[in-house]
């Protein structure tokens, strides 16, 4: 992993003479986590790494003005990846708060040994597995309410399908242990390699290979049984 | 090798194969129904998942924007005044506290006032980080914003959440809150208004004193915080102080909850009182003698106009001065009574009066602030009304009141009895806001249910739910303790505790719950 982040730490915020190399691409690009976004997002469409570095800089002195900004430039990618995550709509807004409020607590603890946006999953991925663990215990939860179909001006029967779609792929993750769900969704819906998710959960590049085909495979029988069901 | 197959086909119809394997999977294919029939299913699942990645619900962001916004605020706050209790290491310069809740204290301020009426608090759309005008000031002398610039101000001026105030050395200050509240801010003080609204209420102080007449507004909590303690308030008459090495709590009538930093919380009951250590947070509790729980009275009787006490006022906490300064306030009980009214509980008679202004009108305005104890006509008419004021939203303030609390945006809550929701969803609601400490309690582990943050609330629901008298509150407190547990996967916990609730509440509302899951063990 590249030191650089180091010397990034002992600059000063604004400081424009880092001596940093320049980043090459080992921060992932927002276009590579997000998906597609029909939803009106009010965070601009690139929030490099190393903006979101320096603001957790600013915000370990002090600057929370600078943790609300982070706020508002990755809650979009947050929501959506706790969504498929837990793959319900209940409790979203909670698990969002959640994860920010996790994430201020953590920030002193964020020294750049990782990218933030890993980091950041980190949270949300600790977020998301305990909200599933506290699920599974409570089978009788009442079951989620079908998802607001997001009102896309030009498509809105697209968006009820996209909705539609997204409910059978949540049932069908329920299928799946939570190990193999989170790197399934991670690779499969939010679009991240597996080296990025072997740094998120702490595992490594061919633990999340192999759990990545065995959700896989699962997922398609998963699929397959809840499709024929409903044929049937 | 089905399951290497397997891994292939997907990566097959992904298009992840490079030609010459995928070559080989095609020309398995061709011999392989099962395969093709894999395959479909394969293409089934991605086909889903590519249309499941433009889904996305539309989320309300607007009570999160208000949370992270109340949390960056305190720490702001905080990190501002450069008080970490960590660091208050002795010099703990007279960041005392005292508080004390005196209810209508406003009836002495009637002579000094220039405020002007007070306008509805319109709950405007939360603003990003901070939320509407939430506060008045009444009183201004020395008074200054603590921010970029120093700014002084003036009566009049409207505060808002994240506001600091201080004062200057012989300075003092009078404020409104939008839930009915009042605070003075006494000399050389500096307070910091985290969270004003309507339904909740959190302050820091960060050094000096204040004092503070929290409403009977029902509210989600009213806590404040000095040193990384924090103290919820609901009404009753106590004082924190700080001492050689600690800060003390004393509670003269009621309970109140204790939270210091990092561990967990306590109540502090009438007749009792407990000094925290700040260096090592240790707690001690000890009974409050009888001279300074008189002196508190004394205190508190002298800037409260006694006690509209509609029905007796309790007099489990002793000695009393006259007129005895319930800050309970004794006023019309609706229907929450069952709840309010705890065997036991000293402002026992808690009446949930949405706005603390229909009380104000009984009193006639006072000369001058804490000067002397006011004898309170026990009117019938504006019990009544705050009786009707349960159910309505704003009280038509008929008063006299000097200060118009009219247009009091008081929670409509309808009086209903408090849900003991099995469903890990209390949070959001249509339940009726407690008023009172335990309820708060209460609502808050249940909420932290939900969020898996509910470790810091197990001492005190085992104190609640081992408490007989508490009644439903214990039988609450007992599930809550075993789904707190089980959340935190310790069944065997869990298990002990449906165990103890069965036994006590064999045909209770959550029997059957602890029967199942003993039976899942």
């Amino acid at each position: 992993m590249p030191r650089e982040f180091e010397v990034i730490t002992s600059s000063c915020v604004g400081n424009e003479q880092l001596q940093k190399p320049p980043l090459e691409a080992t921060f992932v690009p927002a276009g590579a986590l997000s998906l597609h976004r029909i939803t009106e997002t009010t965070a601009p469409p690139t929030a490099t790494e190393l903006k979101l570095v320096r603001l957790v800089e600013r915000v370990q002195r002090d600057d929370l003005v600078a943790f609300d900004e982070l706020y508002r430039l990755t809650r979009d990618d947050v929501a959506r990846t706790l969504y498929h995550l837990v793959g319900r709509r209940a409790e979203l807004e909670d698990l969002v708060q959640e994860t920010y409020l996790k994430l201020l607590k953590a920030v002193p603890s964020y020294r750049g040994q990782s990218r933030f946006r890993t980091f950041l999953y980190g949270v949300c991925t600790n977020v998301a597995l305990m909200q599933l663990r506290w699920w599974r215990r409570r089978p009788e939860d009442p079951v989620d309410a079908p998802p607001d179909v997001v009102a896309d001006g030009a498509d809105p029967e697209s968006a009820a399908q996209a909705a539609e779609a997204a409910r059978l792929v949540h049932r069908a993750l329920e299928k799946l242990s939570a190990k193999k769900r989170v790197v399934f969704v991670y690779h499969e819906l939010c679009d991240m390699g597996p080296e990025e998710i072997a740094e998120i959960t702490g595992t490594t590049y061919n633990t999340v290979r192999s759990r990545l085909y065995s959700a896989r495979a699962e997922f398609t029988s998963a699929m397959s049984r809840m499709v024929e069901g409903s044929a049937a | 090798m089905m399951r290497h197959d397997e891994t292939m086909l997907w990566q097959y119809a992904a298009r992840e194969l490079d030609s010459e394997d995928a070559r080989v999977v095609q020309h398995h294919l061709t011999e392989c129904p099962d395969c093709q029939e894999r395959l479909a299913d394969v293409r089934t699942a991605q086909g889903a998942l590519k249309a499941a990645r433009a889904s996305m619900p539309t989320l309300d962001y607007s009570e999160v924007d208000e949370t992270i916004g109340a949390v960056l605020a305190l720490r702001s706050a905080r990190a501002h005044g450069k008080r970490r209790w960590y660091v208050a290491a002795g010099g703990l310069v007279a960041v005392g506290a005292a508080l004390m809740a005196f209810g209508w204290y406003q009836q002495r301020a009637g002579s000094h006032r220039e405020v002007e009426p007070v306008a509805a608090v319109a709950a405007a759309p939360p603003a990003k980080v901070t939320t509407t005008a939430s506060a008045t000031v009444e009183q201004a002398n020395g008074l200054t914003r603590v921010g970029a610039e120093q700014q002084r101000v003036e009566p009049g001026a409207p505060l808002h959440s994240g506001d600091v105030l201080k004062t200057a050395a012989g300075g003092q200050g009078l404020m409104r809150l939008s839930d009915g509240s009042r605070l003075k801010l006494n000399a050389d003080s500096q307070l910091a208004l985290t969270r004003v609204a309507a339904d909740e209420v959190a302050l820091h102080l960060e050094r000096g004193t204040v004092l503070v007449g929290a409403s009977h507004a029902r509210r989600k909590g009213f806590v404040i915080h000095s040193q990384g303690l924090m103290v919820h308030v609901v009404g009753t008459t106590f004082s924190v102080a700080t001492a050689p090495g600690g800060i003390e709590v004393a509670v003269a009538e009621g309970r109140v909850a204790v939270e210091p930093p990092g561990t967990l919380p306590v109540f502090v009951n009438a007749g009792q009182k407990a000094r925290f250590d700040t260096q090592r947070w240790r707690m001690r509790r000890e009974r409050l003698p009888t001279r300074a729980k008189a002196e508190l009275m004394r205190v508190a009787a002298s800037v409260e106009p006694a006690p509209l006490a509609v029905a007796p006022v309790p007099a489990s906490g002793g000695a009393r001065h006259e007129p005895p300064p319930a800050i309970a306030n004794t006023a019309a009980k609706s229907e929450p009574q069952a709840r309010a009214v705890e065997p036991g509980r000293t402002p026992a008679v808690a009446a949930t009066v949405p706005t603390a202004p229909a009380a104000d009108s009984r009193a006639p305005a006072a000369s001058s602030p804490e000067s002397e104890p006011l004898p309170v006509p026990l009117l019938a008419s504006p019990v009544e009304s705050v009786q009707a004021a349960a159910t309505a939203t704003n009280e038509p303030e008929p008063s006299s009141a000097p200060e118009e609390w009219a247009a009091m945006p008081a929670p409509a809550a309808a009086p209903a009895a408090l849900p003991v929701a099995p469903a890990p969803n209390a949070s959001r609601p249509a339940e009726a806001l407690p008023d009172d400490v335990e309820g708060i309690f209460l609502m808050r582990a249940e909420r932290a249910l939900t969020r898996g943050t509910c470790q810091r609330y197990l001492l005190g629901l085992d104190e609640l739910a081992a408490d007989a008298k508490r009644g439903e509150r214990a039988e609450r407190a007992r599930v809550l303790r075993a789904r707190c547990f089980d959340a935190s996967m310790k069944p065997n916990e869990a298990s002990g505790e449906y165990r103890k609730y069965l036994e006590r509440y064999p045909d209770g509302r959550f029997a059957e719950e602890a029967r199942q899951i003993l039976s899942d063990q």
